[in-house]
């Protein structure tokens, strides 16, 4: 097993920890190619994005009927095939599906769908379906966010100023963050001789030797994620560069810092971006048509940097939301909170294609809140990250999972 | 019946009452003071102490300020109307009503970034400083009816035949009972009993051709239900006196509340008929509060710590780069994230937030940058305490954060004090300060 390799997995799980792992899972590592650090990027749409206006069954009667204003046609769409089609404004992100780097897995929830976006993000990002007893998410648990960097490692980084998620929450502490290189300076004060000392002093602090008060100890070790985080990430800022234009919208900024950062051989094995603004209750068609756009342009972007810097083996985007939205629309020509979405993968070694049939909208199949049923568990796509790629087994992880979906690659 | 946490605590009896508890009720029920108001609360004792932060007047600068805002109300300039509550949290005089408002304002949250008008804002933050301290069934009514909250979660849209669930679910989830206490059919008939309450012209108004006024059933009852049926249901629930009392321990006294000191508060909401001011009263002189699982137990919000900080060293700054700071630290002031407003205590702690601490802690001790701080150092720590580096560290730290620091972290701070590149005078004062407001222990309350 590769020492980079072990690393990943060793911060993961514990030092204490030895988990007894299927050999062949080596024997893929090999085959993927040059022994590299895979790396998950997640993007989180937040509000609940309207997956029925996002991969749509334009044929079906039953849609046109059930979205009077909000209806696409085909002409608004790029066909996926007869019956479905993205819309229009996602452009780049069909390019990635046409090249067959972009898995579009339909009808995907969890039983007993929650429409509260609190719960239901939990829900999402614990990997639990009882996220109130959850204390880490699962690429906190995965990555072993400390909030102690290993030497050399930032294990996860969020990307953007808005709040840390559960998400990104290990046993200690949460992943550090960041939303301009320059905010992860330490404020040493006047740039004087004196500067080095308070900066030294300064993480003297951080360092508390006497075990203490839970509260100080998880400041104490966020402060040293901090120190370390802005150590690496400016090493790797400066070294690494990125040639695509993205959008200039903050998901744009986010996804070429990761992508800098990533090409610049920053050691992170999880970057996190969140794209608010899909909780369209009134007057969706603009607003959804927008994000739309500057979702599918900054993937874009990002995917043709990754592949400049020879990465595409190795990186996998994962795009969810918390949930879908109600088929029938409102009286706003909006839509309210739902359930059952589809969820995108990108990545070399995805299985690219259509992946599950589209959730069946005739009375008789829908939930009780005449919503459409879920017939992907989202832990299954969870699973086949963390086992046909990763190579952990899902249970370490997310504990009791739903078997896994076969959705990546045997070989490069 | 009360569980003995929430009996009154007798100083001797259940411990002392001295320069510690009070500034702890300070720091807690309302902004800090300085040491002298500290020292006043602890001769006032826990009664009379919380007294003083409820009655206290407002005070002529608030006053002033509060005239000032027809003025910021005109323009619908966020950062402008942030200052001014700002500057009115550093002035006044009854910190208790005001912290009040924050709490409401992080409960009731609504954004400046959709409702668009600094008037109906500041009118919001008018009602939770006014009758947040009242009953909390005329609060949530008034609430319900308030414009900002009307255009925050699509009011004007729910209309009969089409309603708009948002405020609907809202109300149960966030405001009064929380999940697991309500189905999704009590939301959808709320809706429908909320239907017509609507805004025009920068008032509520109650549009009648838009309100369905068919037979509903929700929360057990049944009937031609209305906003105002909603609102009483709500409140009466018995889930929603919990709901209250957990919320408002984990703001005000410590992060995983143990279920006696729930349950215990949660009966003195019941007592005092769900009216927070009289429950908040009797919660700041229990014995939960000065337990020791609540001391020091809190990370401090941004505002606790921008504001707190100035208020204790008497000191003044760019209200409107304050803002800001606390804005780049995770609490922007009238524009919270989304509804569920701030998480608070450990949420507010991530590496960029940590170093947007350290940053405004650099501008309180030199006086550069933005923040334009005024702080007389010289009255901070006089002469003779400025020569020993072991007495210094000591001054400070009851200065800056009015409580005694772990042993260990007081020896890295005499170290550096004593060291050449702390230099010496003035310059040291400052210096040793920025140090002691950027270690993790400042940053809990």
């Amino acid at each position: 097993m590769n020492s980079t390799r072990r690393q990943f997995l060793s911060a993961a799980l514990g030092a204490a920890a030895v988990p007894l792992l299927p050999r062949h899972s080596f024997a893929r590592a090999a085959a993927l190619g040059p022994a590299t650090d895979r790396v998950l990027v997640l993007v989180d749409l937040a509000g609940g994005n309207d997956g029925l206006n996002t991969v749509v069954p334009f044929r079906n009667e039953r849609y046109q009927a059930l979205r009077p204003t909000l209806r696409l046609a085909a002409s608004d769409l790029l066909a996926l095939d007869g019956e479905l089609g993205l819309r229009r404004e996602m452009r780049g992100l069909k390019e990635l599906y046409d090249r067959g780097r972009m898995a579009v897995v339909q009808g995907v929830g969890y039983p007993g769908p929650d429409r509260s976006h609190f719960r239901s993000s939990d829900i999402w990002h614990t990997g639990s379906l009882a996220p109130e007893s959850a204390t880490t998410g699962w690429i906190g648990r995965l990555c072993g966010c400390e909030g102690i960097a290993a030497p050399a490692r930032t294990p996860a980084l969020m990307l953007g100023s808005g709040k840390v998620p559960i998400l990104l929450v290990g046993e200690r502490g949460p992943a550090p963050q960041i939303d301009r290189i320059e905010s992860l300076s330490l404020p040493t004060g006047p740039a004087d001789a004196g500067a080095a000392a308070r900066g030294d002093a300064m993480r003297a602090l951080a360092r508390g030797a006497a075990p203490s008060a839970p509260a100080l100890d998880f400041l104490r070790g966020t402060s040293r994620a901090a120190h370390e985080a802005a150590a690496q990430v400016e090493r790797a800022a400066a070294q690494g560069r990125t040639d695509s234009a993205y959008p200039a919208s903050a998901l744009g900024s986010e996804l070429k810092l990761a992508a800098q950062l990533l090409a610049g051989g920053l050691d992170c094995s999880a970057y996190y971006v969140q794209q608010p603004g899909y909780d369209t209750h009134a007057f969706q068609a603009p607003v959804h048509a927008l994000l739309l756009q500057d979702l599918s342009d900054a993937l874009a972007a990002f995917w043709s940097d990754v592949e400049a810097a020879g990465a595409a083996h190795r990186v996998v985007v994962l795009v969810w939301s918390e949930f879908g939205r109600r088929l029938a629309e409102n009286g706003s020509q909006g839509t309210d909170h739902g359930a059952a979405a589809p969820v995108f993968l990108i990545g070399g070694a995805v299985k690219g294609g259509i992946v599950g049939a589209h959730p069946s909208l005739e009375e008789r199949d829908l939930d009780p809140e005449r919503d459409a049923r879920f017939s992907v568990d989202f832990r299954s796509i969870y699973a086949a990250l963390l086992e046909d790629w990763i190579g952990v087994p899902a249970r370490l992880v997310l504990g009791e999972a739903p078997a896994k979906l076969p959705l990546l690659r045997r070989e490069a | 019946m009360n569980s003995g946490a929430l009996e009154r605590y007798v100083p001797g009896r259940d411990g002392p009452f001295g320069f510690d508890e009070a500034a702890h009720l300070a720091r807690r029920a309302g902004f800090s003071l300085a040491a002298e108001g500290v020292e006043e609360l602890a001769r006032a004792g826990p009664d009379g102490a919380v007294e003083l932060l409820f009655r206290g007047d407002e005070g002529d600068e608030a006053r002033a300020l509060a005239a000032q805002a027809g003025l910021v109300c005109e323009l619908d300039d966020l950062p402008k109307l942030q200052a001014l509550w700002v500057a009115r949290m550093a002035a006044t005089r009854a910190p208790a009503l005001e912290k009040l408002a924050l709490f409401l304002h992080g409960h009731f949250a609504t954004s400046f970034e959709k409702v668009k008008r600094s008037a109906w804002m500041w009118q919001q933050y008018r009602l939770f400083r006014e009758q947040g301290a009242g009953p909390f069934r005329e609060l949530l009514l008034a609430v319900s009816r308030d414009p900002a909250m009307l255009v925050w979660l699509d009011s004007n849209s729910n209309e009969r035949g089409r309603p708009n669930e948002n405020y609907a679910r809202e109300v149960m989830e966030l405001f009064s009972l929380g999940v697991g206490h309500y189905g999704e059919r009590d939301v959808q008939e709320a809706a429908r009993a909320f239907s017509g309450w609507h805004v025009k012209d920068g008032r509520f108004w109650f549009n009648p051709r838009a309100h369905d006024d068919g037979e509903k059933e929700l929360l057990g009852r049944r009937g031609p239900l209305d906003g105002g049926d909603v609102v009483d249901l709500c409140v009466a629930n018995r889930a929603c006196p919990r709901f209250l009392a957990d919320k408002l321990l984990r703001f005000y006294v410590a992060p995983d509340p143990p279920e006696e000191w729930v349950e215990g508060f949660a009966a003195v909401l019941v007592q005092e008929e769900l009216a927070i001011g009289p429950a908040l009263r009797r919660l700041f002189a229990s014995r939960a509060f000065y337990a020791g699982a609540a001391r020091v137990a809190l990370v401090g919000s941004p505002i606790d710590f921008c504001v707190g900080t100035l208020r204790r060293l008497r000191g003044r700054a760019r209200w409107r780069a304050v803002a800001e700071a606390a804005a780049a630290m995770g609490q922007a002031l009238f524009a919270p994230p989304n509804v569920k407003g701030w998480d608070g205590d450990r949420a507010w702690i991530n590496s960029r937030t940590l170093l947007e601490r350290a940053r405004f802690a650099t501008g309180v001790a030199y006086g550069d940058g933005s923040l334009g701080a005024v702080v007389a150092w010289e009255g901070v720590v006089d002469g003779r305490d400025r020569e020993d580096p072991a007495r210094l560290v000591a001054v400070l730290a009851h200065r800056l954060l009015q409580r005694p620091l772990p042993a260990e972290t007081a020896a890295r701070l005499e170290q550096y004090a004593a060291s050449e590149a702390a230099e010496r005078g003035e310059a040291r004062v400052r210096r040793v300060a920025h140090l002691i407001l950027t270690a993790p222990e400042a940053q809990l309350t």
